[in-house]
């Protein structure tokens, strides 16, 4: 399950990360904004120059035909050559009139307030305010003095409590100048729409001080601040020496906190009174991670690579399935065929180290529950079960000659592998009884084996199919034989498990093969197919095996210390020699115990243990377990 | 007999007050005399003129060639006497607003003057002089509105306007001021009924005292000032 806990811990960092990205993208998505925001309202701030002066020079040219206008200037030249004011009067009425048609003529340029002046710059006709007053001056304002110095010029006056925007050119007339046209159009609420409009949708305002002059508020974008809340920060930003000396202020968040404004003064005589503009926008900023989305348009998602990010879930979801598959349901299914497998009695125990983790150590529990049951069940002799040799010597050393393992001949009972529970843990083992015997050549016969009747234990509660009483069954039956029938000790769908006849001693295991770790470090290997199928065999005719077993164990038992043997040999007739000698003293029974089968199972065990081990030999040794004997087997390195 | 006597020395003594004032009047003289600017006076008048408030678009009009750059004689001389003679009983001066701005706008009183200012402008203005209490910022409506102010400690004082911009103005308050004239856009100027003795004549334009010469009036023959040129070099 490793690799599942690596894709678990990686989906977890990944979605951490994502969170932690979302809400590191909030501030940063709001400081781009304010970011944004900032530059666009500088932006705005230049539109708005280029308009105000695209506005003036417009102005200028409107006023070139009333400044050029005979009626107009006849009037002016009646003017200048007035005795005194009073002769002002029927020249005013007259030329008001001219400038009122004059004025009408310019459609959207139409002056709000519009003067002729004479060549001194005293008022001769006045449209909007004052219409009727004459005779008031406007030479020394720089614009008119100007305009009658020969040219065409614009500002900004206050007048009347009024802002305008002015224009101003002079009337030429028989080579002299006569007077001159002063123009004005109000900073109000029509030119901060106008404006407005030319920014895409931002509240345009003008304020004299503190006081608002005119505005406009968009209603397209939502939330747009008002001309009040514009207003509020005007006392703070007029003392700001960047907007007294004609530039623009810093972008200012608004104390509602519901957008950013930029404060400019007009450029003219005006901004001396601190008239100015203002251009607000609101700010969305975002409140919560989530909110992103929200903040996404349809073109945004339309430039999703969906195909991309649909290819990307897909792969993730089949790799989360293919590592489930591999570290999960894999080895489930394989567990779960080979508990079926034992449900059909197809074999006797469940090969833990086929397994892992988990799986590993609920078949350690399985074989242990069969094992126990069995052993509940009164150690019938004629249920034999498979030992599997390398379960039994567990892990290979890593240096030179150690004992590998230790195993014993005998009942079931006497014998039983422990569970997991069972093992003692390194450094924790009880002491090794010093009741190992060494192998000798030439060791005395055993004593027949006890009868059947003492074999079978009367009274059991669960007795086997019925052992007969036949010649003592041969060490491989005595370790591999299966039950024939259903077992009453092991009722339910798990088959009644053949109690193993040889199993290991582990209490005697050195700590170096059992250091308590149940998942690796044991080295187990399935039981050899051909042994299976040898037990097999013999299961299904226990009887004869069982007669010749008998037939041959009389022959063998008078012929072992006679024949020339190779060294081998010789350690394998030492050993049987010792094992019979033990067994004889421990008082076991010796039917069908032939030495044949004893070496044949030796054999094929040193073989599998000098395959797994890469040793170059196997040392057996007889010892005395339980008040059983039992043979250990060390694997011997070069 | 008593009322008689008392006739007769009234008599007497309106004689005497006639005579005195008839010799007084025989002795007061004229003087008069013209300033002209030149060139490059009126060029570093403007450039040290407060700057014009910033527009769009300034350009001559294609036309006619504009009119040079002048300096406004009337608006912006005062030309002085200073001397020791008796101050004349009239301490009332009137300045106007007038075109938009003071007229005149350089204005040159004693102390103690009571100044009385008119607005004849369409437009409001606030008039105040920086450091001086007497003139504090106050609203002069349109229409030849009128306001006095009591003017006391000598110097000079800046005044503003505080809602025409444009419209500036320097007060000078001159011990010892026997007489100021007010010349006419070409630059003549009177002063007249001045008592026989020497002078100081000074001219102010804005805030600078431009130029001093004395002068010698002199019973019986009225005095006409050489023309005063004002140049850059020379102020």
């Amino acid at each position: 399950m490793l690799l599942s806990r690596f894709w678990i811990l990686f989906l977890a960092v990944v979605a951490g990360v994502a969170c932690g990205a979302a809400m590191l993208a909030r501030g940063m998505v709001n400081r781009q904004y304010d970011n944004d925001l900032a530059n666009n309202l500088r932006r705005d701030r230049l539109v708005v120059e280029s308009t105000l002066k695209l506005e003036a020079r417009a102005q200028i040219d409107a006023i070139a035909p009333i400044a050029a206008d005979s009626d107009v200037r006849a009037a002016l030249r009646a003017a200048n050559g007035r005795q005194n004011d009073a002769a002002l009067n029927d020249v005013s009425s007259r030329l008001r009139e001219q400038l009122r048609s004059l004025n009408r003529q310019l459609e959207g340029l139409s002056a709000d307030i519009l003067f002729a002046v004479d060549r001194n710059g005293v008022i001769v006709a006045q449209l909007g305010p004052y219409e009727r007053r004459l005779g008031a001056g406007l030479g020394t304002f720089p614009l008119v003095a100007r305009a009658l110095a020969g040219y065409v010029r614009d500002d900004v006056w206050t007048y009347d409590t009024n802002a305008y925007r002015m224009a101003a050119r002079p009337v030429i007339d028989g080579g002299q100048y006569i007077g001159a046209i002063v123009h004005g159009k109000k900073l109000d609420d029509n030119l901060a729409h106008m404006l407005s409009d030319r920014l895409g949708g931002a509240t345009v305002g003008f304020f004299r001080n503190t006081q608002p002059l005119g505005s406009f508020v968009p209603t397209d974008p939502a939330g747009s601040p008002s001309m009040a809340e514009l207003s509020t920060p005007l006392a703070n930003v007029l003392t700001e020496q960047k907007v007294r000396t004609g530039d623009a202020s810093d972008p200012h968040p608004l104390d509602s906190g519901h957008g950013s404004a930029i404060y400019s003064l007009v450029k003219g005589s005006a901004s001396a009174l601190s008239v100015g503009y203002v251009i607000g926008r609101p700010v969305t900023h975002i409140a919560a991670p989530m909110d992103l989305f929200s903040q996404a348009t349809t073109e945004d998602f339309a430039t999703l690579p969906k195909p991309m990010i649909i290819v990307g879930i897909v792969l993730a979801f089949l790799l989360g399935m293919l590592i489930m598959y591999f570290e999960r349901d894999m080895p489930l299914m394989r567990f779960r065929k080979a508990v079926e497998a034992l449900g059909r009695r197809a074999v006797e125990r469940l090969v833990a180290t086929e397994f892992n983790g988990v799986h590993r150590k609920l078949a350690q529990d399985i074989n242990s529950a069969l094992d126990k049951q069995a052993a509940a069940g009164g150690g019938d002799p004629g249920r034999k079960s498979v030992a599997n040799i390398d379960e039994l010597l567990g892990p290979s050393p890593t240096t030179g000659t150690q004992p590998a393992a230790f195993f014993a001949f005998g009942d079931a009972p006497q014998s039983l592998p422990p569970s997991a529970d069972d093992i003692p843990k390194a450094g924790k083992m009880p002491p090794i009884p010093p009741t190992v015997v060494p192998a000798k050549m030439g060791a005395p016969p055993p004593p027949p084996p006890p009868s059947a009747a003492t074999r079978a234990a009367p009274g059991k509660p669960t007795p086997a199919p019925a052992s007969p009483p036949s010649p003592a069954p041969s060490p491989l039956e005595m370790l591999s034989l299966p039950p024939t029938g259903p077992s009453t000790a092991a009722p339910g769908p798990l088959p009644t498990p053949v109690v193993p006849a040889m199993a290991p001693a582990f209490s005697n295991v050195p700590s170096a093969f059992d250091d308590g770790d149940d998942e690796g470090q044991t080295m187990i290997a399935r039981v050899p197919e051909e042994l299976l199928a040898q037990l097999g065999d013999r299961s299904s005719g226990s009887q004869a095996s069982q007669a010749d077993a008998a037939a041959e164990n009389d022959g063998a038992m008078t012929t072992v210390s006679q024949v020339k043997q190779s060294p081998e040999d010789q350690h394998f007739r030492a050993v049987f020699d010792e094992f019979v000698n033990v067994k004889k003293q421990c008082g076991e029974p010796l039917q069908g115990f032939t030495y044949d089968k004893f070496v044949q199972t030796l054999k094929k065990n040193k073989e599998q243990i000098v395959a797994k081990h890469s040793a170059s030999d196997v040392k057996f040794t007889v010892y005395v377990k339980d008040g059983k004997a039992a043979l250990k087997a060390t694997p011997v390195k070069d | 007999m008593h009322a008689i006597s008392k006739l007769k020395l009234g008599t007497l003594l309106a004689v005497a007050t006639a005579l005195c004032l008839l010799v007084a009047t025989a002795a007061a003289m004229d003087v008069t005399g013209t300033v002209r600017v030149s060139d490059d006076y009126v060029a570093r008048a403007r450039r040290t003129a407060p700057a014009s408030h910033a527009y769009y678009w300034e350009e001559w009009n294609g036309f006619l060639d504009p009119r040079p750059d002048s300096v406004d004689l009337s608006r912006e001389i005062a030309v002085v006497l200073i001397g020791n003679a008796p101050e004349p009983p009239d301490h009332n001066v009137t300045i106007e607003w007038r075109g938009g701005g003071l007229m005149p706008s350089t204005i040159v009183v004693r102390p103690g003057t009571i100044l009385a200012i008119e607005n004849h402008d369409d437009v409001i203005h606030e008039l105040s002089a920086a450091g001086l209490t007497e003139v504090a910022a106050e609203a002069t409506g349109s229409g030849s509105t009128r306001r006095t102010l009591a003017l006391g400690r000598p110097g000079h004082y800046a005044l503003a306007d505080g809602l025409v911009p444009h419209a500036t103005g320097h007060l000078h308050v001159v011990p010892n001021l026997v007489a100021v004239a007010k010349p006419t856009s070409g630059g003549a100027f009177t002063f007249t009924n001045i008592a026989a003795g020497q002078y100081v004549l000074k001219i102010f334009h804005g805030d600078r005292e431009v130029t001093s010469r004395t002068v010698d009036v002199v019973e019986g023959h009225p005095l006409t000032v050489d023309p005063i040129t004002l140049a850059a070099s020379s102020s």
